[in-house]
């Protein structure tokens, strides 16, 4: 027999083994692929017999769930590719069972290979059959799927991809352990390190350094770093996530050969004795302790020190003591001999100072991160974003002004520099208490984007003082198109539709200004879109700077999504200012003019109360200013009641008003005649006005 | 043959053997002897491949045996413990062992399951101890390999049982070229079917000997003499492995056929004189104790 054969009869043996595998895996892609494939294409289709979906529509839904749309098929992938690396490569932690396989006249790598591919079968054959299956559902059901092959074809490659990651991430982590115990840790360890350390990096610079931008990561982002956290989220994406992995692709494949032949060679080289050890190569054991341990205490007083200003300062003492009991326990379960819990005095040592070393590097900033300032011939282009410009908070929207590069940079670089010199001045401030040193000062919170000429994106978070900010701005507002990203609506497109809209204004309850464009007012829609853009076009920054609001305008967009057939709708708030008036003009021929003032005559009863607030938004004092009910005045002298309505804006705030400063506020609850209720707060230069 | 050249294996702080010299020739039942921890089951690891010795080298017919499937051709090992695949049957335990060993005699292992009563489409996992017991070795003797590695082989069965394994061996050896090897530290158990042996003793070989010469060149004798000169001039005259006194009754284990150390006794007339049989036990404790070792320490 030639061992090609007999590595075939073996592989087919292997497989005929874990039929139950195979049966596992084929319940699971059935319900994730074509069981649930038929039910919603059913619903799918009797919609579009009702009208309420497109035929477009449907074989865009029915891409997306062949790739990211279907989050069983990933989860499904995941767990089986851990399932399928145990129950072949388990053997190796039960010496009789290594003794059988090992005393065989096979080679090792031929063990290896039939192991390795009847579990690759095992999750292949059902998953490609299951996916064919769905190929053929959607050209029997006439979704209108164009070069069915190419699809069937790129479709399977990312899941795949997974299968191959995390099975051969599960194989290695089996290898090099010989306990059951050790290699379910070291699986999840492999499987999740990535994250780890990418936690470990932001909660130490959240802690350490005051223009570390971290809190901009979010969690998808971490979870990018390990396969099943990628996966999971690849599982629950809209699409974003799926374009990053797919980027990606190459570095995925890499990983994916490099592990394969880890797996193959540590198995080659596996020594039949590491059976029952906590690893298979003792030789490891010390390297590994101190990867372990140095990452736990690293990610534990991490934790600690961003938490507390107190702790932050105890955080090499803590970070000591944890690595120092960290290689105990790992030390226990190497061995599980008391006795031997200080064995490795020397790794012990090297993970204390290695630990230490690192928690200094950051809290004394040895690398300068606080204050690098790249130098300007260097930066390709600058973008920033302000947190808190009152009305434009901080949202996804306002993200996308960092996506607003000026290769004119020069009013942000003045702004950094000063950013870089107040962060130099502050360094030893734990970040809640430099925020409140900051905000007394008056100073404002912005994160600025370098763009480097190599392509490297640095994000960096600084204070500056209120009116360089307002001067950059003033320069920035020059140019029309960082001024619509920075209004909200630099990314409209031609081919966005508004669908429905809803307009606030200081006398129109949320909700009632709500309106569907359909059939009969659909051009309004475009209109809207055109008239806004006009009045962003000629708006400055000084009526912008010191006006108020006077309108909201919440609108649902839509737009094709990136496979071109599928709608995908996204809200807008914009504003509505006192100069917009071809906007306002719109608004009007639609019946829903922008009310600016509030007509004493309408109003039915009006109470006022003074209430001094030290903190704009702190609870006790709400607390005190709600017993204090019978402080309440009624205004009845028509007037009175005019003065005090003139005095209300829809926004209470403009950009110059600081919401950290401690300030009296007059708080106004309205009675409309028409039975409506309204409550708004007068404060800042309106209130002195109104005294 | 399988050559055993200056072969040491450590497992971390634990020396389990140091610099192993021994020959197994081809056509004779090889036991190796010890105590439980001698390194017997080690040795026969590294004989059947499943170890790597730290240094020293181990042929079988001249070929290194990790790693070398043509050398592994002619091993099969039979584990204290044996492993059956899960739900396995006597039949597809074969057909396993079929697919790994081109030699593998199903008719054979059937013929020999039907006369031990084995049923081979019930699942091993039913069956007891001693039966899983059988169950292996007929597979390992059904894999016509030239070498059979038994770690502690009858260790289990019944006295019935353990002659018909014994049987079937001694058929096997009659039949083909068949060498087994068998480790175990009960010495009653190999004494009436290896042909030679080897004493493992905390990871070294004391010795190895062939059981025949053993049993034809060491002899015990009781005497009584008139005096104690005729005594000490027996003794002198003897190669003496061991000596007591129960009064007058002088028990001596020497070396030298039955004849040579009869003559030498009769010479000086002794009042009473007797040869009698040695066990292969008698014999150990006799060539240990010569080695300088402690009897008590060795065996179970």
């Amino acid at each position: 027999m030639t061992s090609k054969n007999s590595l075939i009869k073996m592989t087919g043996d292997d497989l005929k083994q874990r039929m139950w595998l195979v049966a596992l895996s084929s319940l699971l892609f059935i319900m994730a692929l074509p069981g649930t494939a038929v039910m919603h294409l059913e619903n799918k289709l009797g919609w579009i017999k009702e009208g309420f979906y497109t035929q477009e529509a449907l074989k865009g839904w029915y891409i997306d769930y062949l790739t990211f749309g279907n989050r069983w098929v990933m989860m499904s992938v995941i767990a089986l590719a851990i399932i399928t690396a145990f129950s072949g490569f388990s053997y190796l932690y039960a010496a009789e069972k290594v003794d059988y396989y090992h005393s065989m006249p096979v080679k090792r790598s031929q063990l290896y290979l039939k192991t390795y591919l009847s579990g690759l079968l095992a999750f292949l054959i059902p998953y490609v059959v299951c996916h064919t299956g769905m190929i053929v559902i959607g050209s029997a059901k006439c979704v209108g799927i164009e070069a069915p092959v190419l699809l069937f074809f790129k479709t399977m490659i990312l899941p795949i991809c997974y299968y191959l990651l995390v099975y051969h991430f599960s194989i290695l982590a089996i290898v090099l352990t010989g306990r059951v115990i050790t290699g379910v840790f070291a699986t999840i360890v492999f499987l999740w390190y990535g994250t780890i350390v990418s936690n470990i990096l932001n909660m130490f610079g959240t802690a350490f350094l005051s223009t570390y931008t971290g809190d901009r990561y979010e969690f998808a982002q971490h979870m990018m770093f390990s396969p099943v956290g990628s996966g999971l989220c690849l599982s629950v994406d809209d699409g974003t996530f799926y374009e990053i992995i797919w980027k990606h692709m190459g570095i995925i494949v890499f990983a994916i050969i490099a592990l394969g032949i880890a797996a193959f060679c540590f198995y080659l080289k596996r020594p039949s004795e590491g059976t029952k050890k906590a690893l298979a190569f003792p030789g490891m054991s010390e390297g590994i302790k101190l990867v372990l341990s140095v990452s736990g205490a690293l990610l534990l007083s991490g934790s600690i020190a961003s938490s507390s200003r107190f702790l932050m300062k105890w955080c090499v003492l803590y970070a000591l003591a944890t690595v120092f009991l960290l290689c105990l326990i790992i030390e226990f379960i190497y061995h599980t001999d008391m006795k031997r819990i200080l064995h490795g005095k020397l790794t012990i040592v090297a993970s204390a100072v290695l630990t230490a070393g690192i928690v200094i590097l950051y809290q004394y900033d040895v690398f300068g991160y606080d204050s690098m300032l790249p130098d300007e011939g260097k930066i390709k282009s600058m973008s920033f974003i302000q947190s808190n410009i009152y009305p434009y908070y901080w949202d996804s929207e306002q993200n996308k002004m960092l996506d607003m590069k000026m290769e004119e940079f020069g009013a942000i670089y003045e702004l950094a520099k000063e950013g870089v010199d107040n962060a130099k001045h502050n360094r030893e401030k734990w970040k809640a208490d430099l925020e409140e040193a900051m905000a007394r000062e008056g100073k404002r919170s912005i994160i600025v984007e370098y763009t480097m000429k190599n392509g490297v994106k640095k994000n960096r978070r600084y204070f500056v003082e209120q009116k360089e900010l307002e001067d950059c701005m003033g320069t920035l507002w020059k140019n029309v198109k960082w001024r619509k990203a920075f209004l909200g609506i630099g990314n409209w497109g031609n081919d966005e539709v508004i669908r429905w809209m809803n307009m606030t204004d200081i006398c129109t309850e949320y909700g009632s200004g709500y309106m569907e464009f359909a059939t009969g007012n659909i051009d309004y829609a475009r209109k809207i879109k055109d008239a806004y853009e006009k009045d962003v076009e000629k708006s400055t920054f000084d009526t912008w700077k010191n006006a108020y609001p006077q309108a909201e305008l919440s609108l649902a967009v839509a737009s094709k999504s990136d496979n071109g057939m599928d709608e995908f709708i996204e809200n807008k708030t914009i504003f509505i200012y006192e100069d917009f008036t071809n906007t306002k003009a719109v608004l009007e021929e639609l019946g829903r003019p922008v009310h600016e003032k509030i007509d004493a005559k309408d109003v039915s009863q009006l109470y006022v109360r003074n209430v001094k607030k030290k903190e704009f938004e702190n609870s006790k004092i709400e607390a005190e200013a709600d017993e204090q009910e019978d402080a309440w005045s009624n205004i009845t002298d028509l007037s009175k009641m005019q003065k005090i309505l003139d005095a209300l804006t829809f926004g209470s705030r403009n950009m110059e008003s600081n919401t950290e400063e401690e300030q009296d506020i007059v708080e106004v609850r309205i009675w409309m005649k028409d039975g409506s209720q309204f409550q708004y707060d007068i404060c800042g230069e309106k209130l002195e006005e109104l005294k | 043959m399988i050559e055993i050249q200056g072969v040491s294996k450590s497992f971390e702080e634990i020396r389990a053997l140091q610099n192993i010299h021994a020959n197994i020739k081809e056509g004779e039942i090889f036991g190796l002897i010890g105590s439980n921890g001698a390194g017997k089951s080690t040795l026969l690891r590294i004989l059947s491949g499943i170890l790597k010795q730290d240094s020293g080298t181990v042929l079988v017919d001249g070929e290194q045996v990790y790693e070398n499937v043509k050398a592994k051709e002619n091993l099969c090992f039979i584990p204290d413990t044996a492993y059956f695949l899960p739900n396995a049957t006597g039949k597809s335990m074969a057909g396993q062992y079929e697919m790994f060993y081109p030699g593998f005699d199903r008719e054979q292992f059937a013929k020999f399951a039907e006369t031990l009563k084995l049923d081979l489409d019930r699942k091993i996992n039913t069956f007891s101890k001693g039966m899983k017991k059988q169950i292996s070795m007929l597979l390992g003797i059904c894999a016509n390999t030239k070498y059979l590695l038994c770690d502690e082989t009858f260790d289990g069965l019944d006295p019935v049982m353990r002659q018909a394994m014994k049987s079937l061996f001694a058929m096997e050896i009659m039949k083909r070229d068949f060498t087994p090897v068998i480790a175990s530290h009960n010495l009653r158990e190999l004494e009436d079917i290896c042909d030679h042996v080897g004493l493992l003793h905390k990871g070294g070989i004391l010795f190895t000997r062939d059981l025949e010469d053993m049993k034809f060149n060491i002899h015990k004798i009781q005497c009584v003499f008139e005096n104690e000169i005729d005594e000490e001039n027996v003794l002198s005259r003897l190669d003496v492995m061991q000596h007591n006194h129960r009064g007058r009754l002088v028990t001596i284990v020497a070396r030298g056929t039955r004849l040579e150390i009869l003559d030498t006794v009769e010479a000086v007339k002794p009042i009473f004189a007797e040869v009698l049989p040695l066990t292969l036990e008698e014999i150990f404790i006799s060539e240990t104790e010569v080695a300088g070792y402690d009897i008590k320490e060795f065996f179970d």
